[in-house]
C-alpha cells in the first residue's frame, strides 16, 4: 500500500509515519507532500492508495485538496489527521467524502482505531 | 462555557506526554525571561476568540524537536525547531478550539524568539499554565478574547 502524507510541519510527517509503522498496517510505502496543492502532483505522479492530510495548511487547505480531489472524480481513500477536532469539522469532512479523521495529539491504538474501519 | 487552568493543563499533558512521550511537571510558576526562548502563537476566531501562547527557551525546544524528529539535538536545524514548537501551539489550539462551542477557525502558527510579554502586552490577565518539560520550563498561556468583552 502507498500512502500519501500530507500536512506543513515535516515533524508531523515523520510523527505520523512512525506512528502508522507501529500499527497494523505497518506494510505500506509513504510519500509526502507539504500542503494540499504539492498534494494534487504528487496524487497524479505516484496515484497512492490513501491520502493522509493535516486539515489547516498554508496554500491549500486539507478541506479544499478533497473537494478538489472529488469534483476531479477522484475517489481516493481520504482521511483527516488534525487537532481540529470540532462536529463541525468533522462533519465537514464527512459531506465531502472522508473516510476517518484521527484527532491530534494520538496515539499507536487512537490512530489504529480511527483507521481500520476505513482499510478493512 | 470557557477553558480554565485544569483544562488548559491537561491538553498541554496530553501532546506531550500522551503523544510525544515527554516528562511534564506541572509548576506554580516559570520563567522564560532570563533564557533565548521560542515564542509559537496561534489565533482562534469566530465563534470564540482567543491567542494561545506556546513558550519554550531554546533547550526544551530542541529537546520536543528531538523528540517529535526521532533524532539527536546535535542534528536539528532551526527550521526543524520551530516547526516543532509551533506543532504542539497548533495541537494544542486545535483542541481548545474543540472544546468550545461555535464554528471557528484556527490560524496557522506564528513562532519566532520570545519577546518579553508580546503578543499580549502589560498586564496580560488569560490564564497561564507552567510545567517542567523534561526538566525545563514550558509555559503554555492562554487569553479568551471573548471573555474579556
Amino acid at each position: 500500500m502507498k500512502i500519501l502524507v500530507v500536512d506543513d510541519s515535516k515533524a508531523m510527517r515523520m510523527i505520523v509515519i512512525r506512528t502508522l509503522k507501529q500499527t497494523a498496517f505497518s506494510g505500506f510505502s509513504a510519500i509526502e507532500a507539504n500542503n494540499g496543492a504539492e498534494a494534487i502532483q504528487m496524487i497524479a505522479e505516484h496515484k497512492p492508495d490513501l491520502v493522509l492530510s493535516d486539515w489547516n495548511m498554508p496554500e491549500m487547505k486539507g478541506i479544499d485538496l478533497l473537494k478538489n480531489l472529488r469534483a476531479a472524480g477522484n475517489n481516493i481513500r481520504f482521511g483527516f489527521i488534525t487537532s481540529e477536532s470540532s462536529p463541525e469539522v468533522r462533519k465537514e469532512a464527512e459531506d465531502n467524502g472522508a473516510a476517518f479523521l484521527v484527532t491530534k495529539p494520538f496515539t499507536p491504538n487512537s490512530f489504529e482505531a480511527a483507521i481500520a474501519p476505513a482499510l478493512a | 462555557m470557557s477553558i480554565d487552568a485544569q483544562t488548559l493543563q491537561q491538553v498541554v499533558n496530553d501532546v506531550c506526554f500522551g503523544m510525544l512521550g515527554l516528562s511534564m511537571e506541572p509548576v506554580e510558576s516559570e520563567s522564560c525571561e532570563e533564557k533565548e526562548a521560542l515564542s509559537a502563537v496561534i489565533r482562534i476566531s469566530g465563534g470564540w476568540n482567543s491567542l494561545v501562547q506556546v513558550l519554550a527557551p531554546m533547550s526544551t525546544a530542541r529537546v520536543i524537536a528531538s523528540t517529535m524528529f526521532a533524532t539527536s539535538e546535535d542534528d536539528l536545524s532551526e527550521e526543524e525547531i520551530r516547526d516543532a514548537v509551533g506543532e504542539i501551539v497548533n495541537m494544542v489550539g486545535g483542541n481548545l478550539k474543540g472544546i468550545m462551542e461555535g464554528d471557528s477557525s484556527l490560524s496557522l502558527p506564528c513562532v519566532g524568539l520570545a519577546d518579553g510579554e508580546a503578543p499580549f502586552g502589560q498586564g496580560f490577565d488569560g490564564i497561564t499554565v507552567a510545567h517542567r518539560c523534561q526538566g525545563d520550563a514550558l509555559i503554555v498561556r492562554l487569553l479568551d478574547r471573548s471573555a474579556n468583552n
